[in-house]
């Protein structure tokens, strides 16, 4: 991750992603390229979001998938072929997704989530999240935010759709459009000329991990009055999600009757339990829930990775400048150091030579004696003052690399683990070899 | 059968989909993602048309376009590529541009819905008159960066495409280009306009010499220019394209007399200097930059902005590569200035920054000024999957007749304050009644000085400013034919004023176009000031209330002009106006009905 952001784009990616990089810039797209991807669920979602996120021009994107390709799959699934049904959804989609674009690595895992171990999930940087129950989302969730990577998450059933995003503490710039009055010079006439400038203010978000959002008490009375002028998707999509858990399954499209049956008594239970007002969660919510519906499955898989590119190129422009201006500050102090050591011990040399020379002076020229001992006050007063020099840059030091810690420590402290004494390591050879792009690099993407 | 799975919708919506007939028009960015959603949900019949191929800069969202495709059609591609998600549907590719005779309103009604994916206005304005003719229901969708909308026109219900007019593309005052350019821009559009004088279509309104008739240096310009030892007065004279021939396009001279003779020009138009910096005349021998013409250069050479010297450089070595490439074309045959063509793109930077270096404006890379001069508008995969998912929803509803869901959507680039990023209009919005296009009776006045707009001037008037293909034109209550569209039959008149052919101040004129099944009457309004000409719709003008148009209609009834005027017609030898041949031109085309159906429809609708 960390030498990708120094090798500039070649010609090829500049002239493939040119219409992209108008819109973001080129820093953002190097940023872009250094992000590793894993997409869990590999239904019509998961190949939107694979297919938005590979075009992109990311690292690499993994697809994580143990389930079989079925025929439901075809309405949304473009990625396998429709004679490979039977077939392991993520193997089978391999082909395609690579084919989207030669730049980015792309790999299949077939395991299920559940036999995989937290350290799998740990490498990645965002993890986009599909089918899975709810005590799979927040077990990812969780390691996600040990480690300090973003998660996502989102389903499609039949036409309704969520996303969620944990980025945990997002900072990142925004560029905001003003308009302001101008003239043009002295050839404008046009009165009260406007134009419109865009300024890149910075931004900071912080979220709340998958669970906290699902287990919101909504009989408390701030909630109580959002539910009334509210939207009830959220509750759809607590329903949709019980049934998976219950049934281990998405509602069947064959059985469209009888599993809407089954769905309004889910709704009834969550409607008496949080005790929501009746006619909150319409019939009408919960019969085009079945199968993934393509179009549906494209709104939904673009916001997933819009979130997922806005999430790989923000940075974090304070802290990184801040750290940019300790380490010079520091830099420059130590070489005022060696500088005024070197001098002291040149200026005690010379003084230890002068005096015996007055001493000896004293003997034949009192003249001369008295412009020896005249220079060595005069050296006297250059050591010391010297001396005063030294005191003060070795305290603006200090302070500096006071300053320096904290901001390594909020980097390390973003990391959890064997993770965060990495970034302690990383960022200790960083200032011995003084190295300031590689301790921002540090910064913005912890050691890897 | 054509849905896949029971179940995935309802029976009525299944039905709808399995008898439906589709039209895409465009297999760009949205093109590819509603097609391929089409595909995957089961539209048994789809037809895409796509004029364009396949370029390098479409593969970041164009999903369905892979390297070994560049060069090839995109409707072609983007139909083979579709077919492997389903290969039960029928698609059937056109490539080949919309706007066009095979295309025409019978083509259009065997369509349930056309879903628009297109990048420009032209073709926009023409597929939404289509639609209304044919009375289709037409979904329009359209990006930029991160943005997007998707909205539904249906006659009669909605407001159509041209409802409520488009700001026009910003144009630059001519001498701002000639003679005080003070922004990058103005040097990017002066340097297009100087490819087209040298290797492109000459056109008199993009010159790029200075212009002596600039107001500001008014007094001095005529008397101290010419008479200045600096002038080359007999180059001025000269097309800029004949005297570069002479040359042989040499660029050192071409340089000399551009940014040398030329600015000098300038300089001796000492009014325009008063308040403003003075430009500096560059001479090829002494070129900023040339000395430090050594330093290696990291990363991209677009990305970096070049010197001077480097932009004589490359000034020098692509007109080289424009002439060979014009000399190699038949004799009279011209280039196309194209942004993704590297010889053009590279002299309209070189030409830019040199010009901007002389007017001490701020340099470009090459980057960014492609981006001005062509007009790029960012694209990303997301936003476009996301309009092309809300596009077809839309259409689903549709079929299931769920009209009154179809709102407009936009797609917003990042959520507003009440947490939306999809944000719906609350209502269908309903058509503009005065609106000139799909009004019962559309209407729209015209602005010019008839003294000095000549018949061809007006014909760019209807193309340019009503957006039509192939107008006629006849004045109404005579059926006289003041304008053609088949070739040879009113060119002969072509460079005659408005006045000279007859027709005066609040004089109607019934302009039609046969391809758009479009008719608009359209009202003359004398203005001695107005330069060119201008559209006055409803809303700017009250004098176009029903009131005053009775009495448009009653003075164009018994218009007195065949007094005057005709007499001028009949002493015109020249002048020569067809009367419409009513019983029996044969042409191929349907009869119009168009105003008729429209009444019905309305009936119906309400």
């Amino acid at each position: 991750m960390v030498e990708n952001n120094d090798v500039e784009l070649s010609e090829a990616e500049a002239e493939q992603y040119d219409r992209q990089i108008r819109l973001w810039g080129l820093e953002s797209q190097k940023r872009l390229r250094a992000s590793k991807v894993l997409i869990i669920g590999m239904s019509g979602l998961g190949a939107e979001i694979a297919k938005n996120i590979i075009l992109s021009g990311v690292k690499s994107v993994c697809l994580l998938d143990s389930e079989k390709l079925k025929e439901t799959d075809l309405y949304s699934q473009f990625l396998a072929p429709p004679d490979k049904i039977g077939e392991n959804r993520t193997e089978t989609s391999l082909q395609r997704a690579r084919a989207l674009n030669p730049m980015v690595d792309v790999t299949a895992e077939t395991k299920g989530v559940d036999n995989l171990p937290d350290s799998y999930f740990a490498a990645f940087d965002i993890i986009c999240a599909t089918g899975l129950k709810q005590e799979q989302l927040e077990r990812v969730n969780n390691i996600c935010r040990d480690n300090n990577k973003k998660f996502l998450c989102g389903d499609v059933w039949g036409t309704f759709g969520y996303m969620f995003a944990d980025l945990i503490d997002h900072e990142y710039s925004e560029e905001i459009v003003q308009h302001k009055a101008v003239k043009r010079g002295p050839d404008d006439n046009e009165a009260n000329a406007r134009e419109t400038v865009s300024i890149t203010v910075k931004r900071r978000a912080i979220y709340v991990p998958l669970q906290n959002a699902l287990s919101v008490d909504w009989t408390k009375p701030e909630l109580r009055s959002r539910l009334r002028r509210g939207d009830p998707s959220y509750f759809v999509m607590k329903i949709l999600s019980r049934f998976r858990d219950e049934y281990n399954r998405n509602p069947d499209p064959a059985q469209r009757k009888t599993e809407t049956e089954i769905l309004l008594r889910m709704r009834d239970e969550l409607v008496k339990e949080l005790s929501l007002p009746a006619g909150f969660i319409k019939d009408a919510l919960l019969t085009d829930v079945f199968g993934i519906v393509s179009g549906a499955a494209a709104v939904v898989g673009g916001v997933i990775a819009q979130e997922v590119v806005k999430a790989s190129i923000a940075r974090f422009p304070e802290a990184e400048d801040k750290l940019r201006m300790e380490m010079n500050v520091v830099s420059e102090v130590s070489d005022t150091r060696y500088r005024l050591a070197a001098e002291t011990a040149e200026k005690a040399q010379l003084l230890t030579a002068l005096l015996p020379a007055a001493q000896d002076a004293a003997s034949y020229d009192l003249k001369e004696m008295l412009q020896r001992y005249k220079d060595v006050i005069l050296l006297n007063e250059e050591l010391l003052a010297g001396c005063h020099v030294r005191r003060a840059t070795q305290e603006q030091t200090l302070t500096s690399l006071k300053n320096l810690h904290t901001i390594l420590q909020q980097a390390a402290r973003l990391r959890v683990g064997k993770y965060s004494k990495m970034v302690v390591n990383a960022c200790r050879k960083a200032v011995s070899d003084n190295n300031t792009e590689a301790l921002v690099k540090i910064l913005q993407a912890g050691d890897t | 059968m054509v849905a896949r799975v029971a179940g995935v919708f309802d029976e009525k919506l299944t039905e709808a989909i399995a008898n439906s007939k589709i039209l895409v028009v465009g297999a760009g960015g949205i093109g590819c993602e509603i097609l391929k959603n089409l595909v995957l949900t089961g539209f048994p019949q789809i037809e895409i048309i796509d004029l364009d191929t396949i370029d390098v800069s479409n593969l970041n969202r164009q999903f369905l376009f892979h390297k070994e495709h560049v060069g090839k059609s995109k409707a072609q591609v983007a139909k083979d590529s579709a077919l492997s998600f389903n290969p039960n549907v029928n698609i059937v590719a056109h490539h080949d541009s919309v706007i066009s005779n095979d295309y025409g309103v019978s083509y259009f009604k065997q369509f349930n819905i056309v879903l628009n994916a297109l990048d420009n206005r032209v073709a926009r304005n023409h597929v939404n008159r289509m639609c209304l003719a044919a009375n289709v229901p037409l979904i329009e969708t359209g990006t930029a960066g991160y943005a997007g909308q998707v909205e539904l026109i249906k006659k009669g219900v909605t407001q159509c495409y041209e409802c409520q007019p488009k700001a026009p593309q910003k144009s630059f005052p001519g001498c701002t280009i000639r003679n005080t350019p003070s922004e990058p821009i103005h040097c990017i559009v002066w340097a297009k306009h100087l490819f087209n004088q040298l290797f492109g279509e000459e056109d008199p309104d993009q010159d790029v010499s200075p212009d002596t008739a600039d107001p500001e240096a008014a007094g001095d310009a005529g008397s101290t220019a010419l008479t200045s030892e600096t002038s080359s007065g007999n180059v001025e004279r000269k097309s800029t394209r004949a005297w570069a021939a002479e040359t042989n396009y040499d660029p050192e001279k071409l340089f000399a007399k551009l940014f040398g003779d030329d600015i000098r020009y300038l300089l001796s138009m000492e009014n325009l200097w008063k308040k403003r910096r003075p430009p500096t005349p560059l001479s090829w021998d002494s070129l900023p930059g040339k000395d430090n013409i050594e330093i290696q250069h990291s990363g991209l050479p677009d990305q970096r902005v070049w010197s001077v010297y480097e932009c004589a450089q490359v000034f020098a070595a692509s007109c080289k590569a424009l002439q060979t490439d014009l000399k190699s074309r038949p004799e009279g045959d011209h280039l196309v200035w194209d942004k993704d063509e590297k010889s053009a793109m590279d002299f309209v930077t070189a030409c830019a920054n040199i010009r901007s270096h002389i007017f001490n404006i701020p340099l470009k890379s090459r980057f960014e000024i492609k981006s001005m001069a062509g007009n790029i508008i960012p694209a990303i995969a997301t936003a476009n999957a996301i309009v092309a998912g809300l596009a077809v929803l839309r259409a689903q509803a549709l079929l299931k007749g769920e009209i009154e869901a179809c709102t407009s959507v936009y797609l917003r680039p990042k959520v507003n304050h009440r947490g939306q990023l999809f944000v719906p209009e609350k209502t269908l919005t309903p058509p503009n009644p005065k609106c000139y296009v799909c009004s019962p009776k559309p209407e729209v006045a015209l602005a010019c000085n008839l003294k000095h707009l000549t018949l061809k001037d007006l014909n760019t008037a209807f193309k340019e400013g009503l957006n039509m293909q192939a107008p006629d034109a006849t004045v109404e209550g005579k059926g006289l034919v003041v304008l053609s569209s088949e070739p040879g039959e009113t060119d002969h008149n072509n460079e005659k004023t408005l006045e000279e052919i007859g027709l005066n101040d609040g004089c109607a004129l019934l302009v039609d176009d046969f391809l758009q099944n479009y008719e608009v009457r359209v009202r003359l309004q004398q203005e001695d000031e107005e330069k060119t000409w201008r559209l006055v719709t409803d809303a700017d003008s009250p004098m176009l209330g029903p009131k005053e148009e009775k009495t448009a209609n009653g003075s164009s009834g018994s218009e007195p002009k065949p007094g005057p005027s005709r007499s001028k017609e009949d002493s015109d030898s020249d002048m020569e106006i067809i009367e419409e041949d009513d019983d029996g031109e044969p042409k191929p085309k349907p009869p119009k009905r168009r105003r008729t159906e429209m009444t019905d429809e309305v009936v119906e609708l309400c």
